[in-house]
């Protein structure tokens, strides 16, 4: 049995619209396993991008609003630095417009995770080695001909290959991706995930994929319904179910 | 490390940097230009204004000290600090200018050979021929080139007076200058009037040195084509400032010409001439003191020959001061060795006049009094400061008043700040200028000021329109000094390549700027440095490095501080509302 590897529990989030209260999560609770592809399925305003980004260590929830835990650490003990540490080389983050810095080539918005995890005396050092693997990732993602494009001269699909290669250069165990296809069409989308299960599938890496689309969802290993802000289900994924 | 790089890509990607990096290219130069000129000329003044006076003065005005051979003496043999004593006298004098004017000025007693040691004075002699002209000169205009152009020989055969003529009384009378007016050779009449100005120019140097001229009897010159005048003894001659006398004008390109003075005729007309200075001669009136200043009550004139004129180009002095011979000018003033007369109070001496008032009639004594000057001037050995030299003159004049109990004591002399530097001596003026330089640059440093608001309205745009990437970066790791650091960073560059910029042009404008000045007054008749308000005829062209240094300092500092908020700002951006942020 895997071990639990991200855990959100009894997680509380309220937003503050001028002196309106908008809670958005009312006590979730998540296991997820080393290895694991949670999906997390809801519709929009249920809270699921507010739980990935507790989860990323972005946000922080309520006071006394629970906690979220990384391999049995709580990240609200992390110092700001220990919290920058976490995002940097524990888990990836992949957004559902891309996010990419526009001045930047390819290769450079991919090595700019590894610029800032090893810092500017640290990256000269790896230089190499985080060149090589980012050349790499992208070979593999189909875009070993467009390293020194700008994001602007991309597709839609390209730009988030290199959004996924950019959160998974610095070998995080954890890829937290926020609608990652919501920005594309089916076929495209499709892509996207094949690679993503690719990359789980060679890395033993641990998903968790928020999304509102049943049939993306049902492309991970669980499903993770959230609903007003609370977890309504958690079941297996039957991919065939939603063909 | 993605510092550098988010750096250099947002330099070289967008318009509004390059406009920031202008704002502080432009400020920069501007600071670094005004301070460098304005810097300069103060420089400049002191300098040229060392030329006339020396290093240190020591002084007591009015009454003088006598001794002043054995404090000279003691003076000159400190090899280490002194390079020259010269006692001079200082008194106010009254003198009539060329258009009947009657002025106070300042009269300054000089005996030659001291005096060289310690100013130049050939230097400052303005009328002497010279080789090469004046930089501004291009068209040699300067009449003491000796070189008359000939379209002005043919305006003298027709009896007119031209610019370059400075032949005096006795050889325009000559057999040879009638010669050569007769003569239908343009060349010849031309090499005429060349040789007898370089003459007269010859002879203006030598008695400008010795301080002494042909004695005349009028002080109205011959017109050229009278019959021979005067030619007489040699006697002690004046050198005025060469803004003094009215007869010299200076021109926008640095030399001068003589000048048309109209006179009132004795028919009711008015009449103009045109002399120079050379051949004038000059009625000097001093009003003497006795030797404990009081005022004697009757004056003193004598004609002095004009023999030549000085140009320190400060123009005060140049204005205000003439030198006499030291000796002629003790015994008008009453200041050479004479036997002693004092009053007795409420003795014989003492008048009473009808109006209440007093006066007094010196008793004889029957010693003899000292003659005195007013002022040792003290030049510096090289290397020297006047600071460490004036020090020095201090230690040396409570040697020598402690032997002579009737000069002023050194402690006196401190107290009333009477042993100077040049620069103290001429505090108003000097603090003046400092003042007006200070006061440019506080102006300089508030637009500085604007400069950084400019940056930090850029830096916020720009800041707001990164939000996103802010918010990407902190999502992928990066803290929130990373993020600052990130802008600090971006300003200093900016500030950095704008100060080096505006370096560069304003090395380019400073070391050029007589000629981009002459260059607007040619294309558009703007005269912006008037010789005759500056004193000096150059602007000051150039750059002292550590004025730089604080400028470039300055243009990176004012960069940083104007990135700073923004760069505040940024760093404590939420990761969230920043990638949210449309």
């Amino acid at each position: 049995m895997a071990k639990t590897i991200l855990q959100a529990v009894n997680l509380f989030k309220t937003y503050h619209l001028g002196k309106v209260e908008v809670p958005v999560l009312r006590g979730v609770s998540l296991d997820v396993k080393a290895g694991e592809w949670v999906a997390i399925l809801g519709s929009s305003g249920s809270g699921k991008s507010t739980l990935l980004h507790l989860l990323g260590g972005l946000d922080a929830p309520d006071k006394n609003g629970g906690l979220v835990r990384f391999r049995e650490q709580d990240l609200a003990e992390l110092s700001g630095r220990g919290l920058n540490d976490y995002r940097s080389e524990s888990v990836g983050l992949v957004f559902q417009f891309y996010h990419l810095l526009p001045e930047l080539s390819v290769l450079q918005n991919v090595t700019l995770a590894a610029m800032i995890r090893y810092g500017r005396f640290g990256y000269p050092r790896q230089r190499e080695g985080v060149e090589a693997r980012a050349t790499e990732l992208l070979n593999t993602f189909g875009l070993g001909h467009r390293l020194r494009h700008r994001p602007a001269e991309l597709s839609g699909g390209e730009r988030q290959r290199v959004a996924i290669a950019r959160a998974l250069c610095n070998q995080p165990p954890v890829l937290l991706a926020d609608e990652p296809t919501g920005n594309l069409d089916r076929k495209t989308g499709n892509t996207i995930l094949d690679l993503l299960a690719a990359r789980k599938a060679a890395d033993n890496l641990t998903m968790v994929m928020v999304t509102h689309d049943p049939e993306v969802a049902a492309r991970a290993d669980r499903i993770v319904r959230l609903a007003d802000g609370v977890v309504a289900t958690s079941e297996i994924a039957f991919p065939a179910l939603t063909i | 490390m993605y510092q550098s790089l988010l750096t250099r890509k947002y330099l070289t990607s967008k318009v509004i940097p390059l406009l920031a990096v202008a704002a502080v290219m432009l400020c920069t130069a501007t600071v670094l230009i005004v301070w460098s000129i304005m810097g300069g000329f103060l420089t400049m003044l002191l300098s040229k204004g060392q030329t006339l006076v020396g290093d240190v003065s020591i002084t007591w005005p009015n009454v003088g000290f006598g001794h002043y051979e054995e404090l000279q003496k003691r003076l000159e043999d400190d090899k280490e600090f002194v390079g020259g004593a010269a006692p001079i006298i200082e008194a106010p004098a009254m003198v009539e200018l060329a258009d009947g004017r009657r002025e106070v000025v300042s009269v300054r007693g000089i005996s030659v050979a001291s005096y060289a040691k310690v100013v130049n004075l050939e230097t400052t002699l303005w009328w002497k021929p010279i080789e090469q002209p004046l930089r501004k000169d291009v068209s040699r205009r300067d009449i003491r080139l000796c070189d008359v152009p000939l379209s002005e020989v043919e305006t003298l055969r027709k009896g007119y007076q031209i610019y370059f003529l400075l032949i005096a009384e006795a050889d325009r009378s000559s057999a040879e200058f009638a010669t050569a007016i007769g003569d239908a050779d343009s060349a010849k009449l031309k090499a005429t009037i060349d040789s007898l100005n370089r003459r007269a120019l010859e002879r203006a140097r030598a008695n400008g040195l010795s301080l002494s001229g042909p004695e005349r009897n009028t002080a109205r010159p011959m017109m050229p084509g009278s019959a021979a005048p005067m030619v007489a003894k040699t006697v002690p001659g004046v050198i005025p400032g060469i803004e003094l006398l009215g007869n010299s004008q200076r021109q926008t390109e640095g030399y001068y010409t003589i000048a048309d003075v109209g006179r009132a005729k004795v028919d009711g007309g008015v009449g103009v001439e045109r002399r120079w200075s050379g051949d004038r001669t000059l009625l000097l009136r001093v009003f003497p003191l006795d030797k404990d200043g009081r005022p004697t009550g009757r004056d003193v004139a004598r004609p002095f020959p004009v023999v030549n004129e000085y140009r320190t180009e400060v123009f005060e002095f140049d204005r205000r001061t003439l030198l006499v011979d030291l000796e002629s000018l003790q015994s008008m003033v009453g200041m050479d060795a004479t036997l002693s007369a004092t009053p007795i109070k409420d003795g014989p001496g003492i008048i009473k006049n009808a109006d209440g008032s007093e006066s007094f009639e010196p008793v004889p004594t029957g010693k003899i009094d000292p003659a005195r000057v007013t002022t040792m001037l003290v030049k510096a050995q090289p290397g020297v400061s006047a600071e460490k030299l004036q020090e020095r003159c201090v230690q040396i004049y409570g040697e020598f008043s402690r032997q002579h109990p009737d000069v002023p004591e050194v402690g006196t002399m401190v107290a009333s700040r009477l042993i100077q530097t040049w620069g103290q001596r001429n505090a108003q003026l000097v603090g003046a200028v400092q003042h007006e330089t200070i006061l440019v640059l506080v102006i300089l440093i508030i637009i500085s000021i604007c400069v950084t608001f400019l940056i930090l309205a850029i830096f916020w745009a720009m800041v707001a329109e990164k939000t996103k990437d802010i918010g990407i970066l902190r999502a992928i790791g990066a803290s929130g000094p990373g993020i600052a650091w990130l802008w600090l960073r971006y300003g200093a560059i900016i500030g950095v390549a704008g100060a080096v910029l505006g370096f560069a042009v304003s090395y380019g404008i400073i070391t050029n700027i007589n000629e981009i000045h002459d260059w607007l007054g040619s294309q558009f008749g703007l005269a912006l440095w008037d010789p005759k308000v500056y004193y000096f005829s150059t602007i000051p062209s150039t750059i002292e490095f550590h004025r730089a240094a604080v400028v470039l300092a300055g243009g990176v500092l004012f960069s940083v501080f104007g990135a700073l908020i923004p760069a505040i700002r940024a760093a404590s951006m939420h990761p969230v509302k920043a990638l949210r942020f449309e």
